[in-house]
């Protein structure tokens, strides 16, 4: 058993005319192991994010199951958390209180609420921001922002959705930087979603490629653990092989995952 | 004159070569600002003013068969002397006035209460809203004088058949544009309360209903413009011997059209006033206090 058991997870969303629904994971089977980071990569529209949001419990899979330590999934939970891939701060509270609203009332204090948060800006580099409020930053800083929030959650399993896709070159590289620093210190199961082979070989210890429509797991690689050059001979070959991999993984839609609900 | 009608713009166009480190001195633009907002919405209500008067003379002199259409002098005139104190319909003008402001208070509170639970309830989810729109929009949809058979029968005359045609007009705009205001909060926000272990009731309080603080708003505004207006005419029909609106019928049915146009002018003052000073403060308030100015 591991942390999360995924099983024969089928996931299809209607179209606008509500006539087809396309299936977007199809028999998606996946065990995610205690302290792994899971890099899940794929192109656009194959399924990375509906899997992320059935993990997180925000939708339902129409078939299958997923469970979290051997309990079926049920609902969004504070043992599960993500950072989404747009922004979603609360604009009217400051950042401290962005990230002190995230933490349990039952669990914790105010005061201890007001110290935890703290730390964790601290930890993303934005101490002397605390007292802003999000609409008055860069995106790379709301980013940071979510990072803290989530991280300070103390979740069990992070959940990452693209968390930097709306970002820039440089602001990119030093999150990465910043979550590879943090993974290191606090280890915990992660599962990041990303389209950028590069960023999921920094991270991961192991990569999952879905194909498109249906989305399914059309590949899979152990990343050697520690730290990487990007550059050595073994990385850019696994490179190639993941791009080669990519390449045949088309992203047309198969007409054989769509389904006719009637005209 | 030109210069009020100056945008920023053109005064940062003009002031463009006196920069210095990049950064141009544009003086007290606040208190520029505010001085021109009151100037433009007087030059505004001066040109109404005009328009009537100039309407009010065409007629007196080309027109006119046996009643005079009462000019600004006239209406301002009598506005004057009711002010001080000459009796009004039996009462002082005063009482006129606080007999509508409390009608009006009374409909429009009920109302907010019930549109705001009304609102609330639709926007709890899809299948709610598709079936509880239908009601609402045919609510809306009736005028609100054609409740009168419904407010007589339930209410007979008087006082409560006022309120009820108020609060019965102005709910459905309070309704709808509560559940569109939370209907249009992003998703991710929700769930990010969801994953923080926040129960439905938080959600509504922290995340809702800020987020949709200013359509809440803008529909407490037109549900308040509707109910003055509602509540002017629920006057004129409903029998109550006290108010702005019976006093506007009274005038009318004696021929006083220069006190009748007394009233107009009182309720359109204060309309604008509680538009232009009570609401528009708050919304401008709401926009700071939950940082949607900040973003551009």
């Amino acid at each position: 058993m591991g942390v999360i058991d995924i099983s024969g997870v089928y996931k299809a969303y209607l179209n606008r005319k509500g006539n087809k629904a396309q299936i977007v994971l199809k028999d998606v089977n996946l065990t995610i192991e205690e302290n792994e980071f899971l890099c899940i990569i794929g192109p656009s529209g194959c399924g990375k994010t509906t899997l992320l949001n059935l993990i997180a419990g925000f939708e339902k899979p129409q078939r299958g199951e997923i469970k979290y330590r051997g309990k079926p999934i049920t609902g969004p939970s504070s043992e599960l958390a993500v950072v989404f891939q747009e922004y979603s701060l609360l604009p009217w509270m400051d950042l401290q209180k962005n990230v002190e609203f995230s933490l349990d009332r039952k669990k914790y204090s105010q005061k201890e609420r007001g110290e935890i948060a703290k730390k964790y800006i601290d930890l993303v580099g934005l101490g002397g921001f605390a007292d802003q409020r999000p609409n008055l930053l860069s995106g790379g800083m709301k980013q940071r922002v979510a990072i803290a929030r989530t991280l300070a959650m103390q979740p069990n399993v992070l959940l990452m959705d693209e968390p930097f896709s709306s970002l820039d070159e440089q602001t990119r590289n030093r999150l990465d930087k910043e979550i590879l620093e943090i993974w290191n210190k606090e280890k915990r199961t992660v599962i990041f979603i990303t389209h950028n082979i590069d960023e999921a070989l920094l991270f991961g210890t192991r990569m999952i490629m879905l194909s498109s429509s249906p989305g399914r797991v059309a590949g899979e690689w152990r990343i050697p653990e520690g730290p990487r050059d990007l550059l050595s001979e073994e990385m850019i070959a696994l490179k190639k092989d993941i791009l080669s991999k990519l390449q045949t993984c088309s992203c047309t839609t198969r007409t054989s995952s769509i389904i006719k609900i009637g005209e | 004159m030109s210069s009020l009608f100056r945008s920023a713009n053109d005064k940062i166009e003009e002031l463009l070569d006196t920069a210095k480190n990049n950064e141009i001195d544009i003086g007290s633009r606040k208190k520029h600002s505010i001085t021109r907002t009151i100037l433009i919405f007087i030059m505004g209500i001066l040109f109404v003013i005009a328009i009537w008067w100039l309407i009010a003379e065409i007629y007196n002199i080309y027109f006119v068969v046996s009643l005079q259409f009462p000019t600004p002098k006239s209406v301002f005139t009598q506005l004057w002397s009711y002010l001080s104190g000459q009796n009004f319909l039996r009462v002082s003008i005063y009482q006129h006035i606080e007999a509508s402001l409390f009608r009006w208070i009374k409909g429009f509170a009920i109302a907010c209460m019930i549109g705001l639970v009304i609102g609330l309830i639709l926007a709890s989810n899809n299948s709610v809203y598709e079936f509880g729109i239908v009601p609402v929009n045919v609510l809306q949809m009736i005028p609100g004088l054609a409740w009168l058979p419904v407010t007589i029968l339930l209410f007979g005359f008087g006082e409560s058949a006022a309120v009820f045609i108020i609060a019965i007009a102005v709910i459905s705009p309070i309704a709808i544009s509560v559940a569109t205001g939370i209907r249009k909060v992003p998703t991710v926000n929700i769930r990010v309360a969801r994953m923080s272990g926040r129960s439905h009731f938080e959600i509504m309080t922290e995340v809702l209903i800020p987020f949709a603080a200013i359509d809440i708003l803008n529909g407490l505004r037109i549900g308040m413009a509707n109910a003055w207006r509602m509540l002017i005419a629920a006057e004129m029909v409903v029998g109550v011997a006290v108010g702005l609106g019976f006093a506007i019928s009274q005038t009318t049915s004696t021929l006083d059209y220069v006190s009748s146009f007394v009233c107009i002018v009182v309720i359109c003052a204060i309309g604008l006033i509680i538009d232009k000073i009570f609401f528009e403060n708050i919304e401008r308030y709401m926009r700071r206090k939950l940082g949607f100015e900040e973003a551009s």
